[in-house]
Formats: structure tokens, sequence, C-alpha cells
């Protein structure tokens, strides 16, 4: 099939994709470097990255993780690092980074802010939140989002918000907790990463049943057609992450159109979305 | 074990001794996204190594282009074998062109025959980004500290390829 829509392409001109771009766990600055994933620094670093007088990037990504050694709700992908700052730390450097004057976002949209609950608590990725411990974590995470938003306000920012988890629980959990005044209502997104046995965390969206899922985000090497094409009718959108582009990466943004990218590259997707 | 070692030697030095070296070109087709789904290759086969290039004819859909310089051997003509080689991939950028480097191993395999100078061969490949550079951004080596590093350099594809071959 790819083939003869190769053969197609030979025949007619070629749109260029259009997508958001997000910073991959705040952290998007190359040459890439996970290690600095989900630090105040790589934060920085990457909100401060400009072209043609713009920010780069349209949102980052936030990964909150529950420590559960010393009960932290902490700004990190995992607990490999030693470096792991504070939610309450990470939330304002967001709000001083809204309050900047200037654009925040590459287009004229709102800067888009993708909260990522980590769906585990320690070291191994086996070790579950409690009970408790996912109702902490869900106040951490609505602490977080008002530090931002209230921000956001005050200054005059339009903004949208993505609250997801491999962990179905954890995402219940927050919605259980929705105040009564979410200024920008969050949408729910789930993931499909890498899967099982190369990745553990992956799970069915059949686990989601019940949640309002509208947002899921795939890792554009391993997508399967179906898949695709079964979230898309359920009205699903779909965006795409990854953690090193290569041409693998471009040729599915070009393929499959996701509305979204969250790349550890900004400097090179962006240029790439630019061409 | 040795003497059927010694009949296997002796069934494949039989079966190649006659293959006198002969050229080939065509298609390079296939359906993942390492590459253009069709590009074009030909080379040049010895005894047991069969040396090809392939180039792209794609690359004005979309700035991006696949060169592979590749080596081919197998104890004969009928017999599975091993590739390896080098790609070089070409992405354009707004201002520039990044180059992505990738180490290809794998196994080939002969398919039968669709006439009597068409060859046709399938081939499973394993492509690992070595390093990217170009386009005045940071040079970037693969790395295997952690398996966010390497995850996304490592990648499975299938390719066919249909040459028309002939002796010099």
């Amino acid at each position: 099939m790819r083939i003869i829509c190769s053969l197609a392409l030979l025949l007619v001109a070629c749109d260029r994709p259009h997508a958001y771009m997000i910073c991959h766990n705040s952290n998007c600055a190359e040459p890439t470097d996970p290690e600095n994933d989900d630090s105040i620094e790589a934060l920085d670093e990457s909100l401060a990255l400009v072209q043609d007088g713009r920010p780069i990037i349209d949102g980052t990504e936030i990964d909150l993780f529950w420590r559960a050694s010393d009960s932290q709700c902490i700004f990190a992908h995992d607990l490999a690092s030693a470096r792991t700052e504070l939610a309450t730390t990470t939330a304002q450097v967001l709000a001083d980074h809204l309050a900047t004057p200037g654009p925040v976002t590459f287009g004229d949209g709102p800067f888009q802010l993708f909260i990522e609950l980590k769906a585990f608590v320690g070291v191994e990725k086996s070790q579950r939140h409690t009970p408790e411990q996912r109702m902490l974590h869900a106040a951490c995470m609505w602490e977080f989002y008002k530090t931002v938003t209230d921000a956001a306000i005050a200054n005059g920012r339009d903004m949208k918000v993505f609250i997801a988890s491999f962990s179905p629980e954890l995402l219940a959990e927050v919605i259980r907790q929705t105040p009564a005044a979410v200024p920008f209502p969050p949408g729910y997104e789930a993931f499909y990463g890498v899967p099982r046995p190369l990745d553990s965390e992956t799970r069915p969206l059949s686990d989601y049943a019940g949640l309002p899922i509208q947002y899921v985000e795939m890792h554009s090497q391993w997508i399967i057609d179906s898949q695709y094409e079964g979230l898309i009718s359920s009205g699903i959108h779909i965006g795409f992450f990854m953690f090193s582009a290569t041409e693998e990466h471009f040729a599915a943004i070009e393929q499959y159109e996701p509305e979204w990218v969250n790349t550890s590259e900004a400097r090179l997707m962006r240029r790439w979305l630019e061409r | 074990m040795i003497c059927r070692l010694t009949v296997l030697t002796v069934m494949l030095v039989g079966a190649t001794a006659s293959a006198d070296p002969y050229w080939h070109g065509g298609l390079d087709l296939r359906g993942d996204l390492g590459t253009h789904p069709i590009r074009i290759g030909g080379g040049y086969q010895l005894e047991h190594v069969d040396l090809s290039l392939v180039v792209d004819p794609m690359f004005w859909t979309d700035h991006q282009v696949d060169t592979d310089a590749l080596a081919f051997w197998a104890p004969c003509s009928r017999a599975w074998g091993l590739l390896g080689g080098w790609r070089t991939s070409t992405i354009g950028l707004l201002g520039g062109t990044q180059l992505q480097e990738k180490l290809i191993v794998g196994v080939g395999a002969p398919l039968p025959q669709l006439g009597h100078h068409i060859r046709t061969r399938f081939h499973f490949e394993l492509a690992t980004v070595v390093v990217k550079h170009g386009a005045d951004l940071p040079t970037d080596w693969i790395s295997f500290a952690t398996g966010r590093d390497f995850i996304d350099l490592i990648n499975f594809g299938v390719f066919v390829s249909f040459e028309y071959a002939n002796h010099l």
C-alpha cells in the first residue's frame, strides 16, 4: 500500500505537515541527553530556544513524579538521576515564563502544557501507587495546575492543558479531585508507547474505560495501522512522541499527520517542519 | 560431522566455482519507513560477494535522500547470505541539511526467479543511526547510557530488490 501511495505521490504535489511542537520531558535543546530530562536547567534552556525571534516550541511536557520514599511530589522522569526538583519549583518557573513579555509559542496559538503523571513511585516501574499516594499525587497536580494557570490568567495568556498518565487509576483520581474552577479545562490523554516486553508501561485503551480520554500520544516508530485507524475513528486526537528523530519518525509524521509532535530535538524538528 | 562439513564445502565450492561476475540494476522496494519506498540500485556480483549502490529518485518529494553502499555475501547463488553496509540519509531542513549515518547489518535470500535475467532478493536489515551531524546542529553520536538514548536509533526493515542481471 505504501508503495502505491508513493507512486501516487510522484504524480501530485506534497503538503507540508503541520503540527504543534512540544518539548519532550522539558528537555529539547540539542544534543539530546535523557539524563537531563525533567530538570530545571533543561527546562530553562528549552524555554529560551528561539527561531526568528520567537520561541521555538509551542509548549512543553512536564513529568510529575510521586516519590514514595519521602512522600514528595517532584519534577522528574524517574529516580535514576539524583537531580530532582519539587513540582512547586517547576510550576513557578513556568509561571515566571508566562509572565515574561513577548510571545511564548512559535505560532500564535495557546501555550500547550502537557502534564504527565508518572505511574510508578520508586526506582522500579513495578512500584505502583497506593490509593493514598494516588490522592496526594493528584492533589499535587492540581496545585501545579493552579500556579501555572493563575500566572497565565494574570498575564493574559491563552493555554491548553493536557493531563496524561500510563496509569488510568491515577487519571481517575485526578478527575475525581477536579476543582470547582478550572480556567483551562484539561484534556485527558493516554499513551501508546514502546510495546511490551520492551517497555512495561503501555496499557490498552480498554483499561481507560470510563475516563474521558480525548487524546492519545503514540510513539511514532511503534504505530500499528489498525490501532491508528481505530483511534481516529473513535474521535481521538493523536500526537507523536519520540526521543531521537530519525527518518522513520519524519516519514511517520508525513504519513499520519499528528496534531502535535513531542520531541527532544526542538531545533531539528522545527527546521524540518518549516523546511 | 567433519565428513558432513567437507561434503557441504565441496558442494558450495562446486556451486559457485563456475559463477562469472555480472552486473545488475533495478528497483529496491520496501514497505517500512526506513527509507523512501522506491529506490534504484545497481552493482557488481563477484564470486561470493555482491557490491551494490542504491540511490534515491524520490528525493524531490520531501528533500530527503537515502543512499546505500551495500555488500552481500552468500556461499552460493541460491543460499541465504549476510548483508552489511552503510546508509547516509540526508534530511532537508530549513537552512541546511542534516546527515544521519547508519550502519546496516542483516541477512538476505533469493526469491524465485521471474525470468532468465531477472534477479529478486529479499533482505532483512537492522539499521542503526551511529551519528547525526550537519545543519549547524550539534553532532549527536549514539549512546547506550539509557534506553532512551538509543531505542529510537535502532530500526528493523525489510526490502526486496528486483533487478536485471547479465554477464559482462
